[in-house]
């Protein structure tokens, strides 16, 4: 029940005019780049930062929050009509749903994938809004112990499951680490890596970080392999757009399997959208009574990944929110606005900043209703859209990246700091190191670093500290097995082969 | 290669110019460049998308979010 008032007086905040006006807006750009290949919700996320500089920071939340959602609801469009997900999270809606266009069947899949979204994306903010009040009670306890336990757990996961390779993994993860340094000592005060320059006291820019890795890396990756695009031709009517009864008949069962799987898929740190897509996949494909169909164009694999990826967006909020540790590289990028909004995530978040908390909640229920009007009936703008081609785009991208690093600070630096991390970006994509690690590590490592530094001065330097209580204790075993699972793996693989070969 | 170096060092001078010519003149040029020489666009296209992309920049971040952009000894 006092889950329901809460909600009430989230509503509240958020069907106030400005709120709505922004949440709409936020969906609105969240489905534009969603739709345009070459640019994903991170991006989009690290832009929009500076521009909601200046809001409150419920308005501020609420309008990124929606572009990381909506964003999940425009890459259906584009892996439908031309073959190229929208962002990667879409991959799996381009092995049925450009099958399907190609049959003539667009319309139902384009719906599809926009009824799927909705559902989903609502069933995921009705678990958010259920079980994150809860997490965040139980961990309000929690010590310094618990919470260095709980963000070395966030790294370990992150890093571990962001790339193929665990080395390059924790190679992204140290390097952020490192970078989270630079700037004053918050416990004896003295200046760290700031090589004499007054603009590092503060510690380099996360705008600057975030925008350069992710939004300039990618332009300066894609303006190198351009992107090939061949329309299939439809025409589009509204009607056309609802899925027949056969259609639902079929979808059903991978929508509420989606829906569910890729929630509890977005809660874990580390796996996100695009893991969930490709679970629900999987699973649709192993549960279907004709696996050969798959890839034909048959409509569950268009309505369960599209289900799953947005049932991710909506878990992922929940450990951001109750316990303040982001699981991907947008969701990172959302903790880091809302620490320049000076609001800190975590279990004392819903106590302190409920409006923040419920008003977002809220406006994501509203957010969702909106973004299936905007999908279904105005599909055809979106599908317009697809016509700017990416090397008009690019310059706009650029452009609007360096300005709004400049005018969060009004500090030229930050777009130095932007510029290197753009081209150390473009190398690590280029090398196939992973870029979220280095993001979430900028964005932890002040508060790993403090409570690691607590703990062991309550504990009088006796690292026993993290063992001896039970909840850090088990977390920091997930962390360690998290962390050593494939070297255990490679080493009983190993093991294993000599003995085959006698 | 040459279009990720040139974008890169483009920007390193747009970043270094913005002090010197201001924002509207420098973010012309720069937008202009990226179109016309990275991208290959003809000259008057790129022109004229670089002065549009340049007036939606001004009335973006100077007029809705009232930030105080670099400007040259003219005053724009």
């Amino acid at each position: 029940m006092e889950i329901l008032q809460h909600l009430i007086s989230g509503f509240e905040i958020a069907l106030s005019l400005k709120n709505l006006i922004f949440c709409l807006m936020g969906v609105t750009l969240g489905t534009l780049i969603g739709v345009l290949p070459g640019i994903g919700p991170v991006t989009g996320v690290a832009i929009l930062i500076p521009v909601t500089f200046g809001m409150n920071a419920t308005t501020a939340i609420i309008t990124m929050a929606g572009v990381y959602y909506g964003a999940m609801y425009g890459g259906s469009t584009t892996s439908i009509l031309i073959n190229v997900p929208g962002e990667s999270s879409s991959v799996m809606t381009t092995l049925d749903g450009y099958q399907m266009a190609l049959k003539g069947r667009a319309g139902p899949a384009l719906g599809m994938a926009a009824i799927a979204s909705f559902i989903a994306g609502t069933f995921s903010i009705l678990m958010l809004s259920w079980i994150a009040p809860v997490l965040a009670d139980f961990a309000v306890a929690f010590g310094p112990p618990e919470y260095f336990a709980l963000t070395f757990m966030g790294l370990t996961l992150v890093t571990g499951l962001a790339g193929d390779s665990l080395i390059k993994g924790l190679m992204s993860g140290v390097f952020g680490l490192l970078l989270a340094c630079v700037g004053v000592d918050a416990i004896s005060g003295s200046p760290r890596f700031i090589f004499g320059s007054i603009f590092l006291l503060d510690g380099l820019g996360f705008i600057g970080v975030a925008v350069g890795l992710f939004a300039l890396a990618e332009v300066l990756v894609n303006i190198e392999e351009p992107l090939k695009q061949v329309f299939v031709k439809t025409r589009l009517s509204i009607k056309s757009l609802f899925p027949n009864r056969t259609d639902w008949k079929n979808s059903s069962g991978a929508l509420w399997r989606g829906s569910v799987l890729g929630f509890f898929v977005g809660v874990l740190p580390g796996a996100g959208a695009t893991v969930a897509s490709f679970l629900s996949y999987a699973a649709e494909k192993k549960l279907s009574r004709q696996p050969e169909k798959f890839g034909t164009g048959v409509i569950e694999g268009v309505a369960g990944p599209e289900g799953a990826n947005n049932a991710a967006a909506g878990g992922a909020m929940v450990p951001l929110l109750t316990l303040g540790i982001p699981g991907s590289g947008t969701t990172a990028v959302l903790m880091g606005a809302l620490l320049i909004h000076g609001i800190r995530p975590g279990p004392l978040l819903f106590q302190e900043h409920p409006e923040v908390v419920w008003g977002l909640i809220a406006s994501m229920y509203i957010g969702n209703v909106l973004l299936l009007i905007l999908n279904l009936p105005l599909v055809g703008l979106w599908v317009s859209f697809l016509k700017v081609p990416y090397r008009i785009l690019m310059p706009l991208i650029v452009t609007i990246s360096a300005v709004g690093v400049f005018a969060t600070d009004n500090n030229i630096f930050d777009m130095w700091i932007m510029l290197g991390a753009g081209a150390v970006g473009y190398l690590m994509r280029k090398l196939e190191f992973p870029a979220a690690p280095v993001v979430l590590a900028l964005v932890l490592g002040p508060m790993v670093e403090r409570s690691l530094r607590q703990s062991l001065t309550l504990s009088h330097g006796d690292i026993a500290i993290f063992f001896n209580r039970p909840i850090s204790a088990a977390l920091m075993a997930l962390a360690l097995l998290s962390l050593f699972a494939p070297l255990v793996r490679k080493f009983w693989r190993s093991r294993r082969r000599p003995k085959m070969q006698k | 290669m040459l279009n990720v170096m040139l974008v890169v060092a483009g920007l390193a001078i747009y970043i270094l110019a913005l002090s010197r010519l201001g924002f509207s003149a420098s973010t012309f040029l720069f937008v202009a460049f990226l179109l016309g020489v990275v991208e290959k666009e003809r000259w008057f296209k790129a022109c004229f998308i670089a002065l549009l992309s340049t007036a939606g920049l001004y009335l973006i971040f100077r007029i809705l979010l009232d930030v105080k952009l670099p400007k040259n000894m003219y005053g724009f």
